[in-house]
């Protein structure tokens, strides 16, 4: 789900089924819809957050080993993670928003 | 987890592990049951008439629908022989930016998450009649990076915005 930036300039966003403060424009979410054969259209599910994890198989991998996703001491959970083809210079994707602590900036 | 920690975990034998299954057996079929309890979710009749920028065209939901999506820049031994609308769809916005979510982000760590969701994707369409559309408004900009992996099997430079 995108926010505008005027959404964002308010404070809070509608993210999540709640009104809260979100660091950035966009945020992940899944959306489902049923199409009948009139071609009327379902909204039938939708998640975010956490809700989309699943999805995420990686996750799923780390859960089976003995040091698990081993995020405890990162700023955010994920903070590991890069574009597929940004692992080699560590390039942060909007390294302009506030969630990046220092020390992730001057490691680039 | 601290390296001292895990290197001093205890050893036990085999009867623990009895005990987890256990667990873990109930949370398969609380599982099971979580998502027979969001089928039963009522539904919600969309109204409005939604326009995306879509990679090359505007798109609306209902052409969302389309079973052929996003197979462009997959090989074509890969893609859904499926034509046409398809009943159900699920929309999985990515987040491109923030954290670093892009499709293939975690392909690094788990060889070939991306490679093998998306043929499962054009499995479920022709089995299931689901058209899954996997963060296609921000395709064209990531486009030319994945095809470059997929088609080669080896990683992008680093040419071009994003």
């Amino acid at each position: 789900m995108m926010f505008t930036k005027e959404e964002l300039a308010t404070g809070k966003v509608s993210h999540n089924f709640n009104l809260e403060a979100f660091p950035g424009t966009d945020a992940p979410g899944i959306s489902v819809f049923y199409k009948n054969q009139n071609g009327e259209i379902f909204h039938t599910y939708c998640a975010y957050a956490r809700g989309t994890e699943t999805t995420m198989n990686t996750y799923n991998y780390l859960d089976y080993v003995p040091k698990g996703r081993d995020e405890d001491g990162l700023a955010f959970t994920m903070s590991w993670l890069r574009h597929h083809d940004r692992y080699a210079d560590g390039r942060l994707a909007d390294a302009d928003l506030p969630y990046w602590p220092a020390d992730a900036l001057s490691a680039r | 987890m601290t390296t001292s920690m895990i290197e001093n975990h205890k050893t036990v034998s085999r009867e623990a592990r009895k005990k987890l299954l256990a667990q873990e057996k109930q949370l398969t079929r609380e599982r099971d049951a979580l998502a027979a309890e969001r089928r039963k979710l009522p539904w919600v009749k969309v109204e409005k008439n939604y326009v995306f920028a879509g990679p090359n065209e505007k798109v609306t939901l209902a052409d969302l629908f389309n079973g052929q999506e996003p197979a462009d820049y997959l090989p074509l031994d890969v893609r859904s022989g499926v034509e046409g609308s398809l009943p159900q769809l699920l929309i999985q916005h990515g987040s491109y930016g923030w954290r670093a979510g892009a499709p293939g982000a975690t392909r690094r760590v788990v060889r070939g998450d991306l490679p093998s969701t998306i043929p499962q994707a054009r499995r479920v369409q022709e089995t299931h009649g689901l058209a899954l559309q996997l963060g296609i408004f921000e395709r064209q900009r990531f486009q030319p990076r994945l095809s470059r992996d997929v088609h080669k099997g080896r990683t992008s430079d680093r040419q071009g915005e994003p």
